[in-house]
């Protein structure tokens, strides 16, 4: 079978499930790893700084598991589009 | 933009790898996990592959909170016979009464399992001494049914980790990132009836980050790859908001079943879709409501008057706990993930149902209000049940309390028209509910000699204790099988030719190309058009001629640019695998039946006496043949299963025994 090359390039999504805080991310690609989605790809420079691509973010199940999975506090977050904050209001006292 | 990055990965496009195993595992979620762990406690040598990392994938790899039907745990005043016999009964006997009696008899078993591999089963910290879903002894704590307690509130967090570093301990081979395409088989034969005599030599499958191509050979294989989805249910944007199951769980296993001729049954069961639906839905667990993790939760509406739970009769309950013992004059409740209305027998304690609701004047919307309840009930709910069930830790539980949410002082809003937060059409449908799936035996063999499935798989599945139960049963069997056979030798034409289709999208011309979402939009269009709420003969002949014109019309012109488009591509092939399938199941059946939620206008009479049977379809030389089997084809329960399972009841009572005993 012949070889051809393997190219790629972000696909655009109307939601950011995945957001990065590069000045936390320790680059240590863990998040990339357990992402069953394979939403996260590794990013072309490595180390600190320097968090996986959202490669696939439309591909997201918002499962969680990359933030459960960071060693640093916030360096991921994860959240799920606008439309899905569902509302919540104090609670009415009891009459 | 392309410009800026390149494949970060190997490129082994046109390499084949062969690796031999004696038990196969094919998808690494729980039921995968345990079948391997099954086996490889067996002294077998197992290989098992994951599309994702075992670490976190599956249904359950961010969690699940409660494990239905442990039976056999020290507290439960339950037998195994009882709840499989009510779960059958429940569904009118469209159920999987070998593998509900599995999980009520090993489900513990296999919780114990999860402990001793360092996941937490108890309140070990003791969190909630005192409350009253706990049992201070033991430690153990119970959902729904107080009195009977066999369902258990676990830290499924904790699980998937625990698995992961098992399998290695145990020396299982793990492939990550690799996807099962196809089974590997021959026929040995034909029987009686003429029927061709199958058996599993092993699979194939692909690299999904470097696109290399494997051959599995082994004794035996086990099939864990979940159930279909986004069948009817599709959207191109955030294809990931789909269905409820993981966005990459889709079916593969069943269609590479349907393609090797493997019996499927109940197929043309399905509901209308319920949560989690093509982003229509709120996040799973995240809005008011009073089911499943949220049970039994207070509700008030806009206004802020309580609404009322009642019992099966209709009496209003008093007082919180309440609602957590069955009626008077009542064994035990059933509640959970597959039990949604169920019958005056089975039926626990509810909040008054939403038309009455509206007709007596409450007022919309409605919201969950935890902080009327016990301090026991409110943090059981928010903060272990949310927070421990898939796909809340992060999303639900941390975001939620990041924008302000504290259940002593905010109620959260019901969306929809009960627990689903959204509302859907009749044609809009899932797999959901016990669904259908792969017809088996008492070893959970297939028709396919040597090919064995657990979890989702196996038809009318529910929930997580099920998937453990039945992978664990399912690798034990598998085992015993592979002890007894050698390696079966495959044809070498059937590699070349499953090479070729994987790869074809990555020679398809860009320029005239299709993308894999738009094929999967066509699919879901298709469905919903041609197999949707009421179905009839020449609707669905048309929807199987627009399906297959997709197949030799459309396929082709997929195009793929890397390993992890040709995976999606493969997916959607395999959904319109499983969309004719569904068709031919439902073309089938000549009757409407209640039970499977299936309706057809030519032929409206409801569940006839003579239709009451599983009708078992199998591909054979390219035509669905058929043969009925009967609903209780599980005999006595206990009888068969006692009959085939001394060696492991002896060999658990010394595993667990002290467990059991709560020591």
């Amino acid at each position: 079978m012949k070889k051809v090359e393997y190219t790629v390039s972000p696909v655009p999504c109307s939601a950011r499930p995945i957001r990065f805080d590069t000045s936390l991310c320790i680059g240590c690609g863990r998040c990339a790893r357990v992402c069953q989605c394979d939403v996260l790809v590794p990013p072309a420079e490595k180390g600190k700084g320097h968090p996986p691509v959202v490669m696939y973010p439309g591909e997201c199940y918002y499962c969680g598991a990359c933030v459960m999975v960071c060693p640093v506090k916030g360096a991921i977050r994860l959240e799920h589009p606008l439309m899905n904050q569902a509302k919540f209001v104090p609670v009415i006292p009891q009459k | 933009m392309s410009a800026d990055y390149s494949w970060p990965y190997a490129n082994e496009m046109g390499e084949t790898e062969e690796l031999i195993s004696d038990v196969l595992v094919l998808g690494g979620g729980l039921a995968g996990c345990f079948a391997a762990i099954g086996a490889a406690r067996r002294g077998q040598k197992v290989l098992l592959v994951e599309k994702g990392d075992v670490e976190r994938s599956g249904s359950a790899g961010t969690g699940f909170d409660h494990w239905e039907s442990a039976c056999t745990n020290p507290c439960s005043q339950v037998t195994p016979e009882e709840i499989a016999t009510a779960y059958f009964n429940e569904q009118d006997g469209y159920s999987n009464g070998i593998a509900h009696y599995i999980e009520c008899r090993e489900g513990y078993d296999r919780m114990l399992d999860l402990e001793s591999f360092g996941g937490k089963i108890r309140d070990t910290e003791d969190e909630f001494k005192g409350a009253p879903f706990r049992d201070d002894r033991t430690k153990l704590m119970f959902a729904y049914d107080y009195k009977n307690r066999f369902t258990l509130r676990v830290w499924g967090s904790t699980f998937k980790p625990a698995l992961a570093a098992q399998l290695k301990k145990l020396g299982v081979r793990v492939l990550n990132r690799t996807e099962a395409t196809a089974l590997l088989v021959k026929e040995e034969g034909r029987d009686a009836q003429g029927r061709p005599c199958l058996r599993g030599v092993g699979a194939m499958g692909m690299d999904v980050h470097t696109g290399k191509f494997y051959i599995f050979r082994a004794k035996a294989v086990i099939l864990a790859m979940s159930r279909p989805a986004r069948v009817w249910l599709f959207n191109a944007d955030m294809p990931g908001l789909c269905e409820f199951r993981p966005f990459q769980s889709i079916g593969s296993g069943h269609a590479m079943g349907w393609r090797a001729g493997m019996e499927f049954t109940m197929m043309e069961k399905s509901v209308r879709a319920e949560f989690s639906a093509s982003g229509r839905s709120f996040p799973p667990y995240g809005t008011g409501n009073n089911h499943n993790t949220w049970y039994a939760a207070t509700m008030v509406d806009a206004r802020g008057v309580e609404i009322p739970y009642v019992n099966r009769d209709g009496n209003i309950l008093k007082t919180e706990q309440e609602r957590y013992y069955p009626a008077p004059g009542q064994k035990f409740f059933l509640k959970g993930g597959v039990i949604d209305n169920p019958k005056y027998e089975y039926r626990g304690p509810e909040t008054l149902d939403f038309d009455t609701l509206i007709k007596e004047g409450y007022q919309l919307p409605f919201y969950a209000d935890l902080s009327r309840m016990s301090p026991w009930e409110r943090r059981v709910i928010w903060g272990m049940m949310v927070g421990e069930e898939g796909k809340t830790k992060i999303p639900i539980y941390q975001n939620y309390t990041d924008r302000g949410f504290d259940p002593e002082k905010y109620m959260l809003q019901s969306y929809g028209n009960g627990w689903q937060s959204a509302s859907f059409l009749g044609q809009e449908r899932q797999f959901f509910g016990a669904p259908g799936g792969i017809m088996h035996n008492w070893d959970l063999m297939t028709n396919i000699a040597g090919v064995f499935a657990g979890g989702d798989q196996l038809f009318a599945s529910d929930c997580a204790g099920f998937a453990c139960a039945t992978g664990g049963y399912a690798g034990r069997k598998a085992a015993q099988y592979a002890g007894g056979v050698s390696i079966g030798e495959y044809n070498p034409e059937d590699a070349d030719a499953e090479r070729e289709r994987l790869f074809a999208p990555m020679f398809a011309d860009a320029e005239t190309s299709v993308s894999w979402k738009e094929l999967n939009m066509a699919i879901s269009k298709c469905m919903q058009n041609y197999c949707g709420e009421v179905r009839c003969e020449d609707l669905m002949k048309q929807g199987l001629d627009l399906l297959h014109s997709y197949e030799t019309d459309w396929v082709p012109k997929l195009y793929a640019a890397n390993p992890h488009d040709l995976m999606r591509i493969h997916e959607v092939m395999d959904i319109l695998t499983v969309s004719q399938m569904t068709l031919n199941a439902s073309l089938v059946r000549h009757s409407s039946s209640a039970p499977l939620c299936f309706q057809r206008s030519d032929y409206p009479q409801m569940d006839p006496e003579n239709d009451r049977k599983h009708m078992v379809i199998r591909l054979e030389n390219g035509r669905v043949a058929e043969r009925d089997v009967p609903l209780d084809y599980a005999g006595t329960l206990k009888d068969e299963y006692e009959k085939r399972n001394q060696d492991y009841m002896a060999w658990a009572a010394r595993q667990y025994g002290a467990g059991k005993e709560g020591e």
